[in-house]
């Protein structure tokens, strides 16, 4: 059964984002093909609000930027999930599984 | 709380270029990179490049949001990062200097004082001359003088008001009034005094203030023989009405227009208004009947400008005005001009210059205590001077250690600054509680904001300053020569010794300018205290005691038992009354003019028509019973008055020593005749039997007045008397049994007493003030340069501890090593002597003119402080001295 890609609910991209930095730092364009990899394709995330999320998270101090050298030897800036980041992370996590099983339990077996 | 990795490597800030600059190239990566992988998947370079634009979305948008996000991000970290340095350096500030009380309490106090003292002065010149008048438009309120042909100051008649009214342009309201009235008021609670004026109708105009109860007074009471109406004070009516509306439509009984009259009270006036100050009652003028003479004067004249007419333009027309009346009635009036002066100004012109030497002596206390805090701050920056070179060598920049040094400063100042206010709350509340009789619009001055803000401010500043004179010292490379410098010579620089010493030569000079100030008003305060002021000025009771008694034989009766009552009262040696008491109660003054034939009839035409040289003026006072006695007044000639002084006897007079020299130079006045009839519409004249001393009736600063006495026996016409009693014992015991008696006698009698100490000193509280201010300051200063020169002195010791050693050890004796540091204190002394004379001399000059009686190159003044600065800096010295003295050579040498 091939269905249409969903967009994304609002409010779960920070959450991917701040998933995506657990196992390790990362620049933005590894970021985005992490999140597209993982969601077969099955999401429509555009790359401009990925970045704007980024940045809302540093400035959130969720997580910290630095410049660093990539795999092909370019500039390329690397972000880091803070301690503030990973608690905000689990928070984000809990809540989110709270609300899908709320969800599920109401829809019941289809 | 986050650390990015710039706070903790110190990365430079992104400037917006920067930020900039960083996005596009964040976002070329990503686009170059998708293009690539793209490519790799078998695309073309430009479809690839298009696709991954299309995956990426809106890129303008992006660019801007994260442009913006970033921007905030940055200065939310500098916000950030700058409040974490001034913690720190707030947190090092207060553990350095809790681990130096000692210091910080000198600093503070030091500082505390001087920013008090210049805050409390600060407050009572904002209070008295800064603050506007409690008036509409009070820029336009003037009061208007005659003036005489001599070009002196006069006060004004009412004809002359009524054709300056009528003649001027410049005025939108004009009101003529009374002096004050004393007079005895029946209140609720029973009779009081109160002080009272009759006022003209525009007299509120003038003021431009409505009652804040009640009304104004309308045309009805505003005409002869109309219904009487008052308006009170504030201040009356919470003290008699205990504040209540009722008030209005209520009656007062008091005797001003005429004896013992009946006032419907019509309004209250709001308490910031009341003018003159201290009034109690208001009474229209136009209920009595006019005084036509265009010489009775007497009366104040107030107006307020029409809106756009300057002073200055005012003034030329009341000139214009004055000067055509004068050509057309000539010697009717006696004035040839007149003079306006701005109402401010008339109120606040003579504490002015008071005022502002005591700001400037606040602002000396000042320096020294900011000379004194930055000499101890510099001081134990040497100290750490080891410390502060660890610092440097790890990297600390001069501005950081600059702003170390403030923030110590800063944390000083603050505390310095709240103690300083607190200190100068105190004093304002002395000032007003205390001193409200030394200085006009006393209950304006006020701790209140812009007094705060100017503490605040001269806080901030006063940090800052000591803060950057000390940690100038305490730069890079001096600091660095330290570190590199065996200990020992770690002496701190020649320079910042230099710098200290400089200071303290500071501290010294201007406690030199404030004790000669202190000495010089001291020694004028001294000998204003030891002239003779022509009376006893102890073991006197004052009372005033005074019936409205209409009858004159009902009066004299009164005046007569009173006085013997009192008479009778142990302790007492003589009783009189007198209408007018020499600086307690002030009486009236006039011409009189001198006859050669007492049969020769003299009516008030006289005043006019006798030539100048059978003209004269005088104080008149009609005085009873054993006055000059009583008093202390030397009786020098001739009698006094005696008990065959009837009023169907001749009449008799006493002159003063003055009177009598003025008027009959060379002659005697005993057995001459004089008329004063135009005093009390009695034309019988006056034949001098006596002459008394003369009298400082004014103040004790003032000159003595020629004086004429009459006997009141023979002249009940004349006003209320004061009773005066002598007496061996306190005159204040006596206070209760004559109340007593007056209550006796009259029962509707307020009686108020004081004693002749309480007057004199009363006469001279302003004085006293200024001059007590000026005194706390100056030895405030002499404790902070003493301070000064002790410090100074005791550091030189503690770094020449091994050539002291040394100089024992080569047998130099104790004295001479004594003598050495003494020697130190006493060039610091002696340099700050000459600076500071040299300045007090100059300033002097300028004290003359502002200062009423100031020598200001008063010599002995000068040597009484030479000798209290020198001897203050040699005590100060002896301490560290005799630390000298004890040290060891064999220790020093040892250790070396």
């Amino acid at each position: 059964m091939a269905t249409q890609p969903m967009d994304l609910l609002h409010g779960t991209l920070d959450v991917l984002v701040l998933r995506a930095l657990v196992i390790g730092s990362m620049h933005g364009y590894a970021l985005s093909r992490w999140i597209h990899d993982r969601t077969d394709g099955e999401l429509i995330i555009e790359d401009a609000p990925l970045y704007k999320a980024l940045h809302r998270l540093e400035n959130a101090g969720y997580v910290t930027a630095e410049w660093g050298m990539s795999e092909n030897n370019r500039r390329a800036r690397y972000y880091a999930l803070t301690g503030t980041g990973r608690a905000h992370l689990r928070a984000e996590t809990k809540t989110w599984r709270r609300y899908t099983a709320v969800v599920e339990r109401v829809l019941g077996p289809a | 709380m986050t650390h990015s990795p710039r706070r903790i490597l110190r990365l430079p800030w992104r400037s917006r270029r920067t930020i900039h600059d960083d996005v596009d190239a964040e976002l070329a990566f990503h686009l170059d990179m998708r293009t690539q992988a793209l490519i790799r998947l078998g695309m073309t370079s430009e479809d690839a490049r298009a696709a991954a634009l299309r995956e990426f979305g809106d890129l303008d948008d992006a660019r801007r949001y994260i442009n913006a996000v970033d921007r905030a991000t940055e200065t939310h970290h500098r916000r950030r990062e700058l409040m974490n340095e001034f913690r720190q350096d707030l947190t090092y500030a207060l553990r350095t200097l809790r681990s130096s009380p000692g210091f910080a309490v000198a600093v503070i106090a030091t500082l505390a004082l001087g920013i008090g003292a210049t805050t409390a002065i600060f407050s009572i010149v904002n209070g008295v001359l800064l603050k506007p008048l409690p008036f509409p438009h009070p820029e336009r309120m003037v009061r208007l003088y005659q003036v005489n042909a001599r070009g002196g100051r006069e006060s004004v008649s009412q004809p002359n008001f009524q054709d300056w009214a009528a003649r001027t342009h410049s005025f939108e309201a004009l009101a003529l009034w009374s002096s004050s009235v004393n007079t005895t008021v029946l209140a609720p609670e029973g009779p009081t005094r109160a002080r009272a004026r009759l006022v003209t109708r525009d007299f509120f105009a003038v003021l431009g203030v409505q009652p804040a109860l009640g009304r104004q007074f309308v045309p009805e009471e505003t005409r002869f023989g109309g219904r009487r109406a008052a308006i009170i004070s504030d201040a009356f009516w919470r003290k008699h009405y205990g504040g209540s509306a009722t008030v209005l439509g209520q009656r007062l009984t008091a005797s001003i227009a005429s004896p013992n009259d009946t006032y419907e009270i019509v309004g209250v006036l709001p308490a910031s208004a009341t003018y003159p100050a201290g009034n109690d009652i208001w009474i229209p003028l136009e209920l009595i009947p006019p005084f036509p003479g265009r010489t009775s004067q007497g009366w104040s004249v107030g107006a307020r400008l029409k809106a756009g007419v300057s002073p200055q333009a005012a003034q030329r027309d009341i000139s214009n005005v004055s000067r055509q009346l004068k050509l057309e009635l000539g010697n009717v009036t006696q004035m040839s001009d007149a003079l306006l002066i701005e109402l401010r100004e008339q109120i606040v012109g003579d504490v002015r210059s008071r005022l502002f030497v005591l700001l400037g002596a606040s602002a000396f206390l000042l320096l020294i205590g900011i000379a004194n805090a930055a000499n101890l701050l510099m001081a134990r920056l040497a100290l750490r001077q080891s410390e502060l070179a660890v610092r440097v060598a790890l990297g600390a920049t001069t501005w950081r250690l600059t702003r170390q040094v403030l923030a110590e400063s800063a944390v000083l100042g603050a505390v310095a600054a709240v103690s300083g206010i607190a200190f100068a709350t105190a004093g304002v509340q002395f000032v007003r509680s205390d001193a409200s009789d030394m200085l006009p619009r006393v209950g304006e001055v006020a701790v209140d904001w812009p007094v705060l803000l100017f503490a605040i401010v001269l806080s901030i500043a006063v940090a800052l300053v000591i803060g950057l004179i000390a940690s100038w010292r305490a730069s890079r490379r001096d600091v660095r020569d330290a570190l590199s410098a065996s200990p020992r010579a770690m002496s701190g620089s020649r320079a910042s010794v230099g710098w200290r010493r400089g200071l303290v030569v500071l501290q010294l000079a201007l406690t030199v300018v404030l004790l000669v100030g202190g000495a010089v008003l001291g020694r004028g305060f001294l000998r204003l205290l030891e002239v003779d002021p022509g009376f006893s000025t102890q073991r006197i009771l004052v009372a005033e005691a005074s019936p409205t008694i209409e009858d004159r034989q009902e009066r004299l009766r009164y005046y007569n038992t009173l006085i013997e009552r009192v008479r009778a009262l142990p302790g007492v040696v003589a009783v009189g009354a007198a209408s007018g008491v020499p600086i307690a109660v002030s009486a009236a003054d006039g011409g009189f003019v001198l006859m050669d034939d007492p049969q020769q009839p003299v009516t008030i035409a006289a005043w006019t028509d006798f030539p100048a040289a059978k003209k004269g003026h005088a104080e008149y006072r009609v005085v009873d019973g054993d006055y000059f006695r009583a008093m202390g007044i030397p009786l020098l000639k001739g009698r006094s008055f005696e008990s065959r002084d009837q009023i169907d006897a001749p009449h008799v007079a006493l002159v003063s020593e003055l009177l009598a020299a003025r008027t009959w130079p060379g002659q005697n006045p005993i057995g001459k005749f004089v008329n004063f009839g135009n005093m009390d519409g009695d034309f019988r004249p006056f034949t001098v039997v006596g002459v008394v001393g003369d009298v400082r009736h004014e103040s004790l600063a003032s000159e003595p007045t020629p004086t004429f006495y009459a006997y009141m026996p023979q002249r009940p016409a004349a006003s209320e008397l004061t009773l005066v009693a002598s007496t061996g014992g306190d005159p204040k015991n006596l206070a209760t049994p004559v109340r007593r008696i007056v209550h006796d006698l009259h029962p509707e009698v307020a009686v108020e007493t004081r004693t002749i100490e309480q007057v004199v000193a009363g006469s001279v509280a302003d004085r006293q003030f200024t001059l007590f201010v000026i005194v706390a300051f100056a030895a405030t200063a002499l404790v902070l340069a003493s301070l000064g020169v002790y410090s100074v002195v005791a550091y030189l010791v503690s770094q020449r501890t091994r050539e002291i050693g040394i100089r024992a050890a080569l047998g130099a004796q104790r004295a001479d090593l004594f003598t050495l540091v003494v020697y130190e204190g006493i060039r610091l002394a002696g340099l700050g002597i000459v600076v500071g004379t040299a300045a007090s001399l100059a300033g002097a000059r300028v004290l003359r003119g502002l200062v009423y009686g100031v020598s200001g190159t008063d010599p002995i003044a000068y040597g009484i402080v030479i000798a209290i600065l020198a001897g203050v800096a040699i005590l100060a010295s002896w301490i560290p001295a005799r630390r000298a003295m004890r040290v060891d050579p064999v220790e020093v040498l040892r250790s070396a």
